[in-house]
């Protein structure tokens, strides 16, 4: 067994899961897929544990299918498995929490686990037909369980605008795609690096161009963010979790593998560009952040701020600060899952998204409110956990690259970011306005989730050495660098 | 202009058709036309840089490109017009401008 199996698991378990779903909604078994999903995500990351702990010796490895060029590949490398395996994580933590909660709509099952496929394929995936594929069944995926929020016409709006930003942002990635096969002849990812080595055609840039404007739609890159807050704030809260957490960093590993792998002649272009883009993110995220009423909408806003950090080390090109990315994105899957978790597990009881109607259940709920507290705590970065680490190494290697500037601006952002943060933890704090509604507890299940990623943080605030040294692998496989 | 480049700039042409209709139509099934113009003008683009870059032969791998994005360009349909419907039957309207009531 070996890491491909991972992704055959993967697809296997989606063939199975539309039985699976009929049976559980024919019988009243509501919680028969979160199970399932549980089930796989534990399954596979432990077949992933395995075959990394058997593997010996040299990354990047290249699996092909068929002829060279012609054929599909799979490019793996530790740095996709650093992404898989945050994903399967979160995928593993967001079930457990969604069984302690009532049933979601008929199709979960499918759009989840095709979710989990769509995210793993893409980060495995070394040719950019692959590439695309799993793109798309990952990007439908995520319309689809956007539309199944708790609020029917306010779901369907914001799955709308998703689907029809995010299709579009996806074709034209296929048109990059097939620019640079008019100039090298492939798809393969590691032939195009070879053959597009020396080119500077005027045809790449353009290939250059619908990449970063196709893979940014997903990856939140400023002008193209808008659909972020809605999708995010509205869908159900385990796929909140998902898709802030870690669905638009995979979109920003796609951008990263293709910008690094297959345009590195070109790197002062898009380095450029990125950082524009990344000082625009920061900005527009963590302003808007702070003027939010609804507590989901706030935290998707600091999404975008934090794609900007992402953005910030990718512009940067250089292995410290994308190490730094890499631990920054298992942080923020952390910290931002749970946050999304707890405002939403709230959010339910209240009826409201709003942060007064949060505060009037906070009473009810003490154990929720103290692991939310942790929560904001640790995404506006204070000692003793993850998201200070993240934010402590990345903003110092931003310091000692040659964009020395970008590391100023991450640490004006991270000011803005916690006064944001910290004004949703005073506004939760006041006296309630009225009376908590009748609680009916706190969902064991639920807290057992929420508990286990508070857990996750405060270890990583004090122990993050080893993930520290994962992502720098990653990032070394990523850059090249042997 | 030889064959190839004519499907080229036909292909441009398409994108740029495709973008419009995203950009400036109001009904959601005319955006859904619009996405499925920029899924052919993606495959015509394939087809006409694989004729530049072996003329005379054909690549199979713009073969099978073509046939797996068309396929999905079907699924994109197939979704985007069950969410038409999802729309029509929870808002009563077909009118991408009356989609606007997430803000802030």
């Amino acid at each position: 067994m070996g890491l491909p199996h991972v992704l055959y698991l993967l697809v296997a378990f989606l063939v199975a899961s539309p039985f699976l779903d009929l049976a559980s909604h024919r019988k009243g078994l509501w919680r028969l897929p979160h199970a399932f999903t549980l089930a796989c995500s534990l399954a596979c990351l432990a077949l992933m544990a395995c075959s990394y702990g058997a593997s010996n010796g040299a990354w990047p490895r290249v699996v092909s299918y068929g002829k060279l060029g012609v054929g599909t590949c799979l490019l793996l490398d530790r740095a996709s498995l650093f992404m898989a395996s945050t994903a399967l994580l979160l995928s593993a933590l967001a079930s457990t929490y969604a069984l302690g909660e009532g049933p979601i709509s008929p199709g979960y099952c499918v759009a989840f686990m095709a979710l989990m496929a769509g995210m793993v394929g893409v980060s495995f995936s070394g040719d950019l037909l692959t590439l695309y594929v799993f793109w798309e069944v990952m990007c439908l995926a995520a319309y689809a369980l956007v539309a199944m929020g708790e609020f029917r016409e306010e779901a369907l709006e914001a799955a709308w605008k998703y689907f029809i930003m995010a299709s579009a942002g996806a074709i034209l990635m296929l048109f990059g795609a097939s620019l640079t096969y008019g100039l090298a002849g492939t798809l393969n990812m590691p032939l195009l690096a070879r053959r597009l080595g020396g080119a500077s055609d005027r045809w790449l840039y353009v290939a250059l161009l619908f990449f970063l404007v196709g893979m940014g739609v997903e990856a939140a890159l400023f002008p193209l963010h808008t659909w972020l807050p809605d999708a995010h704030s509205v869908a159900p809260t385990p796929i909140s979790t998902m898709l802030s957490g870690i669905v638009i960093e995979i979109g920003f590993y796609a951008l990263a593998k293709v910008v690094l792998v297959l345009f590195s002649q070109s790197a002062f272009l898009w380095q450029a560009t990125l950082a524009s883009l990344c000082v625009a993110n920061m900005l527009m995220g963590s302003l808007s952040a702070l003027v939010q009423r609804d507590m989901k909408r706030l935290l998707a806003y600091s999404s975008v701020a934090n794609m900007g950090y992402l953005m910030a080390a990718l512009a940067s090109y250089n292995v410290s600060a994308l190490s730094a990315a890499f631990f920054f994105v298992l942080s923020h899957a952390l910290s931002k899952g749970l946050a999304f978790l707890c405002a939403g597990h709230m959010a339910t009881r209240a009826g409201s998204r709003d942060l007064g109607a949060l505060r009037d259940v906070r009473a009810g709920m003490p154990l929720t409110t103290a692991l939310f507290f942790l929560s904001l705590l640790s995404l506006a970065g204070l000692p003793g956990t993850c998201g200070f680490v993240a934010k402590l190494v990345l903003i110092s290697a931003l310091f000692s690259t040659a964009s020395w500037w970008l590391g100023i601006l991450a640490l004006l952002n991270a000011i803005l970011m916690a006064a944001a943060y910290i004004r949703a933890v005073w506004s939760m704090l006041g006296p309630p306005a009225r009376s908590a509604p009748r609680s009916d507890g706190e969902g064991r299940l639920s807290l057992t989730a929420m508990a286990l990623m508070a857990l996750l943080i405060v270890i990583l605030g004090f122990w993050p050495s080893p993930a520290l040294r994962l992502a720098h692998l990653g990032a070394r496989d990523l850059l090249g660098v042997r | 202009m030889t064959g190839p480049e004519a499907l080229l700039t036909c292909s441009l042409a398409l994108l740029a058709l495709g973008l419009y209709g995203l950009a400036a139509k109001r009904n959601l099934i005319r955006i859904i036309i619009a996405l499925e113009v920029l899924v052919n003008a993606a495959c015509l683009a394939f087809a006409s840089l694989s004729t530049m870059a072996h003329p005379g032969s054909s690549d199979p791998l713009v073969g099978v490109v073509i046939i797996i994005v068309l396929a999905v360009g079907g699924c994109i349909a197939a979704f985007g017009l069950a969410l038409v419907l999802a729309i029509y039957k929870r808002l009563g309207t077909l009118d991408a401008w009356e989609l606007r009531h997430l803000r802030g």
